[in-house]
């Protein structure tokens, strides 16, 4: 390969970033999403083993994890007269140590998992390890439940001040005879870290009276809430971080407090926002809102998936448009999820659709395949002259696809007539499970 | 309007704004200040230039990328090419590489970056031995460091 050492750099930091699609090997393994193996890159010959490994930043992700004793005494059997305490550190020690030679001085992207039933004191230690040697880290992405909140607690204690990325998912477990949870937001955003540029927090509650202040993030951009419970304790941390907040997603899995009507977070530089909730929550919380022109909105309801069907009542989209009537002037990508009623038509009237480039549709549940319930999409056409990208976000991929092909041909229909609209040009299907 | 002679000697016309996508481009005209003589493109032919050029019209209005992206290397990269740019780069591996090599020497760091994610998502999913195939790439590694290589397989297996 001909390209010079400074492009194959570049190419290397993408290789990084990338994720590969497997195949499964065999009937007993699932295919699977992987992270690209930056390994591969020194093994192809001379001159890509030296650029890579003279490029710290594509050894910086270190993922402390468990080890399966088993499955490494099957590959070396002389693993089987070492301790296991021994043994976790011969594998991981080998290959953190490595890694960790590696990235140099760049600062490193940790994943850690604090699993039940599973040995983490050796990924703990490793932590520690980690951080006690002075070790810059920019990303920290921990995965918990709620009986090892202890353990997370240590965790926080220990993250330098200087994070930029931290991502906690806490899911919840409760067994008879454990801890009560003791965890919430007082526990995160009280904390100092002022360079924290993106938090992702799923399943930390978010008390309206926290027990100790929550902290300014100043140069926070990214913020994505999962909760339970929608309280006015979410939107007291929307009002601390609203003004540099650039991306806000907020999920809520169960019920709303009733949220007071007065109050609402400007929200001035988001440009893209994501709200999944049950239509109660979505109801209390659009109102509560006030953004500037945003150029992406994501709305999903859980209602129809807890009730088993769609309430085709206009009262969600009509909220809706009149919220995305005093924000959305720019919009680019619609996307709307189990929305019942004739959600695009409603906002035909409200909204400057001709922004809009990119539409995703779809519902939840594939009990409600779309070729039960036409899209209103397909007749609400006209309204997108500048439309040129369909995707179906529905569990089932090949109807919704077949739907979407409707779409096209009413929108090659609509040429013909004379209406000045652009050909759709792109059809996804983003299906969580993929079946027809 | 700006005239661009390429190495086989061919000369484009092409307007000023198109033309500074390229900072090289850029950085010349305001070095030189307006002239009628053309400017010498000795690294690049002239059907590379006519693919750079149809990628620069494309291109002519979008705003200019941040001043500090290249300093910020914590940000994650997509490998996601805009449908235009794919079809525009959906071309041979001689040419892939040559509006690379093109975009690297005219100092276009979008086309650039349009073009080395091309060559990740070649990369991605292969195995060393595939990635040679692809390509054309010699194994010149020692017994020796064959041997390292595997033992670094080991450790690095199902992890």
């Amino acid at each position: 390969m001909r390209l010079p050492d400074e492009v194959l750099r570049n190419i290397f930091l993408y290789c990084h970033d990338a994720h590969a699609y497997q195949p499964s090997s065999d009937q007993h393994h699932f295919s699977e999403w992987k992270k690209f193996d930056v390994q591969i890159l020194t093994h192809v010959c001379r001159r890509w083993r030296a650029i890579a490994l003279d490029q710290g930043y594509v050894w910086t992700e270190i993922v402390l994890r468990s080890i399966s004793k088993s499955k490494e005494c099957r590959k070396n059997l002389w693993y089987t007269l070492l301790p296991p305490s021994h043994l976790d550190c011969l594998l991981e020690g080998s290959h953190h140590s490595v890694f960790l030679n590696r990235s140099k001085h760049n600062a490193l992207n940790l994943s850690f998992d604090v699993h039940v039933h599973e040995n983490f004191n050796p990924s703990m230690y490793a932590f520690r390890q980690l951080l006690a040697d002075g070790r810059r880290i920019g990303r920290i992405n921990i995965k918990s439940d709620t009986t090892h909140d202890e353990v997370l607690r240590q965790c926080f204690a220990l993250i330098p001040e200087t994070l930029e990325w931290l991502t906690v998912g806490r899911n919840s477990r409760m067994f008879i005879g454990h801890t009560p949870p003791i965890m919430n937001g007082a526990d995160i955003l009280s904390r100092p870290w002022l360079e924290l540029y993106s938090l992702k927090l799923a399943g930390v509650e978010l008390p309206l009276h926290s027990s100790s202040p929550y902290l300014p993030l100043p140069r926070l951009r990214h913020l994505e809430l999962a909760v339970t419970e929608l309280s006015e304790g979410t939107l007291d941390v929307l009002y601390l971080y609203n003004t540099t907040l650039e991306l806000l997603t907020l999920r809520c899995s169960g019920q709303t407090q009733l949220l007071p009507p007065h109050l609402f977070v400007p929200l001035p530089r988001l440009q893209h926002l994501t709200l999944a909730g049950d239509r109660n929550s979505l109801l209390e919380l659009l109102p509560c809102l006030r953004t500037v022109p945003l150029e992406c909105v994501d709305i999903t309801d859980y209602s129809f998936a807890h009730a088993g069907q769609l309430l085709d009542e206009p009262i969600l989209p009509t909220c809706i448009a009149t919220f995305l009537h005093e924000t959305a002037s720019s919009l680019r990508v619609l996307s709307f999820t189990s929305i019942a009623g004739d959600s695009y038509t409603q906002l035909r009237e409200t909204l400057p659709t001709s922004t809009v480039g990119c539409i995703r549709s779809g519902a939840l549940s594939n009990r409600l395949p779309w070729d039960v319930k036409p899209p209103e999409l397909e007749r609400s056409l006209p309204q997108f002259p500048n439309l040129q990208e369909l995707v179906a976000t529905d569990s089932s991929t090949v109807s919704s696809l077949t739907s979407l092909l409707y779409c096209v041909e009413a929108r090659k229909l609509l040429y013909g007539e004379g209406t000045i609209t652009k050909p759709i040009r792109r059809l996804a299907a983003s299906g969580r499970s993929g079946r027809s | 309007m700006i005239n661009l002679t390429t190495s086989d000697n061919e000369t484009f016309t092409v307007d000023k704004k198109v033309a500074e996508k390229s900072v090289l481009i850029k950085n010349m005209l305001e070095d030189v200040g307006e002239s009628d003589q053309a400017i010498p493109l000795p690294n690049v032919t002239a059907s590379v230039l006519k693919k750079v050029l149809e990628w620069c019209e494309h291109h002519k209005d979008d705003p200019a990328p941040p001043e500090n992206e290249d300093k910020d290397d914590t940000r994650k990269r997509t490998t996601d090419i805009s449908e235009w740019d794919q079809k525009f780069i959906a071309v041979d591996q001689e040419m892939l590489f040559e509006i690379i090599l093109a975009a690297n020497y005219l100092d276009i760091k979008a086309l650039l970056d349009v073009g080395c994610k091309t060559v990740a998502n070649m990369i991605k999913g292969k195995t060393p031995e595939e990635i040679r195939k692809l390509f054309n790439i010699v194994n010149d590694f020692t017994p020796e460091e064959e041997a390292q290589i595997k033992k670094e397989n080991e450790w690095a297996e199902d992890r």
